[in-house]
């Protein structure tokens, strides 16, 4: 019906679900085995439940998710290294899987020799593994060392070696589990290019990562697992978006306990600000709606950019639609690859907001001094939401609303300037073993 | 039935469907055990060469035995034959007690088979036997024990191979549950070493042990080493008729153990 690609799955879960058993001894299996399951000699641990997926062909799909939620598991059980405990699942075509980069290397056998075992894993011969060994040796880039025994190899040269095997063999399907970061940069633009290639020649690929930049940069498609469920299926942007949000709600419901809020006063002040310069994403419940975010400077002027050490007021404002007991509003910086840099709200800075009844209008000012950071563009994400630091909903929240240029000043290695102060002394005197207990 | 043979069938199927990868860890085991030594392979033919200096020497120069056999009076001789398939079978099954927890990586992170790790150790392992077999040979034809039978040796050698093969799949599968298998196969080997007619005839056995002798597949294998090896015997037709039984309902038994409960491994690795 559609046009020359015709889309049909290669992969179908259906309310799958496994439970993993655990056995205080290897020899419960076997006393189980032996009675015919008569008796339980395990505990029980649902790793993944009721999971519904269908991936077409040519897909790229990322799955994220905290550690435990059961990524894994389910690129084992794609991969036929599991077995389901309940409903089904189907895959069409052969199948590649990196779960672990450089499974079945043997430290004590050259590169080229752990290439052809590699390989024969996967399923391919001598001859075969010869014909693609330049390509493999071209993209691994490790030179003369292919013959040289792979226990002598930096742990860089090991993943690209291991990398570049399990991608240049031709798989229908490909699931990675947590590899893509490997190597340098160079090397990472060139796993970047090579996975593209697999997707434009209609490979499916399945991803299990922590790197959400590179969920929204590869993925046609993501899903969030969330204690072994499925939460969230959709558009990469979506996905990480309910991601950050779960971890936010999770790390604040952590981190704010014990907290002790002082009553808040009026400050007659305190702007209220009505422009949003960019709406990327926004949700939540909408009790509250934003309606103004706006960076000022010492001056009570619009800021777009700032040096280290300026100070800067982050005016909010927000609209209720519903009268909300315990308001909150609060905001989040990231940086340009979209990793959080920092986070807070009123409750956080130790001020608690009044009732707001529906129809009224509430604006914060946060006063900052930009901390010695590295150059570049930073987002505020601005959100209200309801309710007590570790226990909230999201009223509203948008995405990137305010983007501020940090403005280069000295040289800052890394991601901030670390305050350091540094003093020295030289000394003829022989040093020997004790001056290092010695204090001078 | 028709079930049994279509198992077995896709059973076999994978294995030569994988040969590649069979023969890649036969080569790499077999390379294992010399790679960074400077002399190699040479190893291999150093050990039986050692073994049977050895045994000359303080059987035939020492002890002086005699009337150990009605077919040969050169002791070492009697005694290489019939060490050489029990060393193939005792380092076979004991590299096999643990080939797959030694490699669970395999098992947990890849879509591996993993039947055939006993398998290329069993093919590795045979080439080691091979070349002690070779010396052997080279002895008996220099001192003109060698009989023209010898050419029937494959016969032997097969199920030799395929015996092994599936007792070690059956303790390979075991060794995954139960962890002291290894253990207990390593006490049961030396029982089993003393309780085959490697040192001596099994016509010299007592009658009382006969029946245990000769339930003993182990058994067939030397008798038929040394009637197939050493000139003036008789060609032991009924002798490869019970290996070859003895080599199938192991192989048979073992095949089913390991693949019964491969899919169970994963579970415990």
């Amino acid at each position: 019906m559609s046009s020359s690609a015709r889309q049909y799955p290669v992969i179908l879960l259906r309310h799958l679900s496994i439970k993993y058993p655990i056995y205080d001894r290897p020899s419960h299996k076997l006393l189980e085995l032996l009675t015919f399951r008569r008796k339980q000699w395990h505990r029980e641990f649902w790793a993944l439940q009721d999971i519904d997926l269908e991936v077409d062909a040519g897909t790229t799909l990322g799955i994220i998710g905290q550690n435990g939620s059961g990524k894994s598991t389910l690129l084992q059980i794609i991969a036929g290294i599991h077995r389901q405990t309940r409903g089904d699942c189907y895959v069409h075509g052969t199948v590649s899987a990196l779960l672990e980069l450089g499974a079945g290397f043997n430290p004590e056998f050259t590169g080229r020799e752990n290439v052809f075992m590699n390989g024969a894993i996967l399923g391919f011969g001598q001859e075969q593994m010869e014909r693609l060994l330049p390509d493999i040796l071209d993209f691994a880039e490790i030179g003369d060392f292919i013959d040289q025994p792979v226990k002598t190899y930096s742990s860089g040269m090991f993943m690209r070696l291991a990398f570049a095997v399990a991608i240049h063999v031709d798989p229908d399907i490909l699931l990675i589990d947590e590899s893509l970061a490997v190597g340098d940069l160079i090397f990472q633009h060139r796993c970047t290019n090579r996975i593209r290639r697999l997707r434009d020649e209609g490979k499916t690929i399945l991803f299990v990562t922590h790197d959400l930049q590179a969920v929204t940069r590869f993925c046609d498609r993501a899903v969030l697992l969330d204690q072994g469920r499925k939460l969230v299926d959709g558009s990469p942007d979506k996905v990480v978006q309910k991601y950050h949000s779960l971890i936010f709600e999770r790390e604040r419901r952590r981190a704010g306990e014990g907290q002790i809020l002082q009553a808040a006063r009026e400050d007659e002040q305190v702007p209220i600000v009505t422009t949003i310069p960019h709406i990327d994403h926004l949700y939540g419940e909408g009790g509250a709606e934003i309606i103004g975010v706006i960076l000022l400077g010492e001056e009570n002027q619009v800021v777009n950019g700032a040096n280290p050490g300026e100070e800067l007021q982050l005016i909010v404002s927000a609209r209720f639609h519903r009268t909300v007991k315990h308001p909150i509003i609060g905001f989040t910086i990231r940086d340009r690859l979209g990793m959080e840099l920092a986070a807070s709200n009123t409750s956080y800075a130790g001020l608690d907001l009044p009732l707001a009844r529906a129809g009224c209008t509430v604006s914060v000012a946060f006063k900052f001094k930009i901390p010695e950071i590295r150059p570049g563009s930073y987002s505020i994400s601005p959100a209200v939401a309801s309710g007590n630091i570790w226990e909230h909903q999201i009223e509203d929240w948008i995405d990137n609303a305010y983007i501020l240029t940090i403005n280069e000043a000295g040289l800052i290695y890394g991601l901030m300037k670390w305050p350091v102060k540094a003093r020295f002394r030289t000394t003829i005197e022989e040093v020997s073993s004790d001056m290092r207990t010695r204090t001078s | 039935m028709t079930w049994l043979i279509q198992v077995a069938g896709n059973f076999l199927r994978q294995l030569i469907l994988r040969r590649h990868l069979v023969w890649n860890f036969a080569v790499r085991d077999l390379k294992s055990r010399y790679v960074g030594s400077l002399m190699g392979f040479f190893w291999a033919v150093v050990h039986p060469l050692v073994l049977l200096v050895s045994y000359t020497f303080v059987f035939s120069l020492v002890f002086r035995v005699r009337d150990f056999s009605p077919v040969t009076d050169n002791f070492a001789v009697f005694l290489f034959c019939g060490i050489l398939p029990w060393l193939y079978f005792q380092d076979t099954v004991t590299r096999c007690c643990t080939a797959i927890i030694d490699n669970s990586n395999l098992i947990r992170k890849t879509v591996f088979p993993s039947e055939i790790l006993p398998l290329a150790f069993s093919i590795s392992n045979l080439v080691t036997h091979l070349v002690g077999l070779g010396i052997l040979l080279v002895v008996l034809a220099a001192s003109q024990l060698l009989s023209w039978t010898a050419i029937f040796l494959p016969l032997l050698i097969v199920p030799l191979v395929v015996l092994t093969l599936g007792l070690g799949w059956a303790l390979a599968a075991l060794q995954v549950f139960l962890r002291d298998t290894a253990q207990v196969m390593s006490v049961l080997l030396v029982f089993w070493f003393w309780f085959t007619p490697i040192f001596y005839a099994t016509d010299r056995v007592p009658e009382p042990f006969r029946p245990l002798i000769l339930a003993n597949p182990l058994t067939y294998i030397v008798e038929g080493y040394r009637a197939l090896l050493l000139a003036g015997s008789e060609f032991p037709i009924n002798i490869l008729l019970v290996v070859s039984a003895y080599a199938l309902a192991a192989f048979v038994i073992g095949g089913i153990i390991f693949r019964s409960t491969k899919k169970e491994f994963v579970d415990v690795l």
